[in-house]
């Protein structure tokens, strides 16, 4: 369905005259660098990473909605992003974006029928058929009716988070792209909403990019999970493997970070210590090794890239944890 | 006297009886807290667990005078070390607040001044010390911060709040608020805004800092994974009313009210694999005008009675150190 190769996504941090006089031969961050994924229809992928990896940036990049430098795109069989190509609106056409604030990507100034109206106008329903597709979506969202006179801010988070799926829904998309859906929603509800978005892709059969920080959300409800970590993808792989035998020290360090509800077994070390290098200070090499706990001199002066470090392992590490 | 020393030793830093915290509107009045009663014991830490809009936040709130009393209607007590906080003038609690009793808030982004230096914010926290010069205040702030885990704090003393990531910020929050030497911190949500990676970072330098200081925490958080990882105690908050509370292994192993056992379940961390139904908790919290009679869970209970319809449960022992306010959950 959706195939990603070599993508990069460069912002510019100065302009060319400040850099000139601060003496900065390179102004750009790489927020995104030589990313490839591909998501086959009926499945989801979910990305992963901490914040400022880049999980967000990707997902924009994907649809369109910000830049490329280098790298193509290619949906559902026709390459339309590529360097001095954009086609990008044949991929919105057909897919839906899903944003990470619930209530702030709903128009404060419209009601909720309103809201989920515009997207069946886009797709060209006749005007008499809309009011009952706008009511088929909410019940399938689990809301009732009556919300459709709603303004966003009279919505709890959960229901904007319904509101923000039906109005997906309503395009009909072969891929939805969900930004931390569950970000900000209580576990008690949580568990509601990704079983919709389960329910949603049985029935449409749409591949789903799930962009999340919740690493135990994602190892549950994914098919696949790639690892971001400043902009690179690290290690991907089905969704147990990464997440119970996770090859790359980043990963592992990542999983093993997660507090798990048991007092009885509490960690007594720390994997991970410091924090993410600041983008404009790529550190030469492995992006990871400033913090690598197994780092040797190689890591300081190569790239580890994925698929290549270690032949036939989706991990981008030349020493990779085995798999035990 | 030395059983009175002993007394005194293990006598609670904060304890609440009956509190409650109504917020009077035109809509009547806004139920937030509902009869909480929970003590603190020197040297240890409590967790209070509970969804957005339980109440955690206002719960600690009104426990350290923090709420007006021309908004809110506050009943119950509560007793610092003893000391009557919610009797207390402002002269008087402000001259505990920050030296007995410290806070760390959940945003490190916006509870430091960022039109201050660190170096300022570390020696101005510290204006109550009268006598001693600037040199040594400086000193005792490189020195909390070095505690704190923050690399080089000598020359980081100038840079502003701006300059740092937010784990760092946060570090910093906590090194000002150890600063007082306070008996009683109150940690509301202090990893929320981080990652886990430095969340783990946090965590690990809160226990530590626990133990070399040997302050009592109290320590509000929605995530039952940290709750388990660092607290003695937990008291499980349902809208405003402590369902359930005690050691923290009785509460995880060994829940006995219907709404903390599902909460447990609900948390994706304990799921075995990969799941296509995930546990929820249907129904909604009841909002704060219209609090059912009876038990407060009972809409979203699977075990729900005519009892829990009609009377409120009592919180009541279910083993030592563990009590439930649940009608059906079996007492000693």
């Amino acid at each position: 369905m959706l195939q990603v190769k070599d993508l990069r996504v460069r912002f510019r941090t100065m302009g060319g005259l400040k850099a000139l006089v601060k003496g900065k031969s390179d102004p750009f961050i790489d927020a995104v660098l030589n990313v490839s994924l591909s998501i086959a229809p009926g499945t989801t992928l979910g990305l992963v990473g901490e914040s400022g990896s880049g999980k967000s940036t990707l997902g924009r990049a994907i649809m369109g909605l910000t830049k490329t430098t280098a790298g193509t795109v290619t949906f559902d069989g026709q390459t339309l992003i590529a360097p001095g190509l954009d086609r990008s609106q044949e991929i919105r056409a057909h897919s839906a974006m899903m944003f990470q604030d619930p209530i702030s990507s709903l128009s404060p100034r419209l009601r909720v029928r309103s809201l989920i109206a515009e997207a069946l106008k886009i797709r060209n329903w006749p005007a008499s058929k809309i009011d009952a597709e706008i009511d088929r979506l909410l019940s399938t969202v689990g809301l009732p009716a009556s919300l459709r006179s709603r303004y966003p801010h009279q919505l709890s988070g959960g229901q904007a988070r319904r509101v923000g799926v039906a109005r997906a829904l309503a395009l009909q998309p072969k891929l939805i792209i969900a930004d931390e859906p569950t970000a900000g929603l209580d576990v008690s509800v949580q568990g509601e909403l990704l079983n919709l978005l389960h329910r949603v892709q049985k029935d449409t059969g749409c591949a789903l990019l799930f962009i999340t920080h919740n690493l135990s959300v994602a190892q549950h409800f994914c098919d696949e999970l790639a690892i971001m970590y400043l902009g690179r993808i690290v290690e991907i792989g089905s969704a147990d493997d990464v997440a119970r035998h996770a090859q790359h020290p980043y990963a592992h360090g990542l999983f093993s970070a997660q507090p798990y509800p048991d007092p009885r077994r509490r960690r007594t070390d720390i994997q991970l210590t410091g924090e993410v290098p600041s983008l404009a200070q790529r550190p030469e090499g492995c992006d990871f090794h400033t913090r690598c706990p197994k780092a040797q001199p190689r890591c300081s002066r190569e790239v580890p890239l994925l698929g290549q470090a270690v032949p036939g392992a989706d991990v981008a590490c030349f020493y990779p944890e085995t798999a035990a | 006297m030395s059983s009175k020393m002993e007394m005194e030793k293990n006598a609670p830093v904060l304890e609440i009886n009956n509190l409650s915290v109504g917020f009077n509107g035109a809509r009547g009045q806004a139920i937030a807290v509902k009869d909480v009663s929970l003590t603190v014991p020197p040297g240890k830490v409590v967790g209070i667990v509970g969804e957005s809009g339980s109440g955690k936040t206002t719960l600690i709130s009104a426990a350290l005078g923090l709420i007006s009393r021309q908004t809110a209607e506050i009943t119950g007590k509560v007793k610092f070390e003893g000391r009557d906080i919610l009797n207390m003038s402002e002269r008087e609690l402000r001259a505990i607040r920050g030296t007995d009793i410290a806070m760390i808030f959940q945003d490190p982004m916006t509870a430091l001044n960022p039109s201050m230096s660190i170096g300022t914010l570390m020696t101005d926290i510290q204006y109550r010390d009268r006598g001693v010069s600037m040199t040594e205040k400086r000193r005792k702030a490189v020195e909390m911060l070095r505690h704190v885990g923050i690399p080089d704090p000598e020359s980081r003393l100038t840079q502003y709040p701006h300059e740092f990531s937010g784990g760092m910020r946060q570090r910093i929050c906590i090194a000002m608020a150890l600063l007082g030497q306070p008996r009683l911190l109150i940690a509301d949500e202090p990893t929320t805004a981080l990652d886990v990676t430095m969340e783990a970072q946090i965590i690990h330098l809160l226990r530590k800092l626990q133990r070399d200081f040997h302050t009592s925490i109290v320590f509000v958080s929605h995530n039952l994974g940290i709750i388990a990882e660092i607290c003695d105690y937990v008291a499980v908050l349902y809208a405003g009313c402590l369902v359930e509370q005690g050691e923290v292994d009785h509460i995880f192993h060994n829940p006995q009210h219907p709404y903390t056992k599902a909460l447990l379940a609900c948390d994706p961390a304990l799921l075995p694999e990969q799941v296509t139904d995930f546990p929820a908790i249907p129904g909604e919290v009841p909002g704060p005008f219209d609090r059912p009679t009876g038990c407060i869970f009972q809409a979203r209970c699977n075990l729900a009675a005519d009892i829990c319809r009609q009377v409120s449960p009592p919180l009541r022992p279910v083993e030592a150190n563990h009590a439930a306010a649940c009608h059906m959950a079996k007492g000693i």
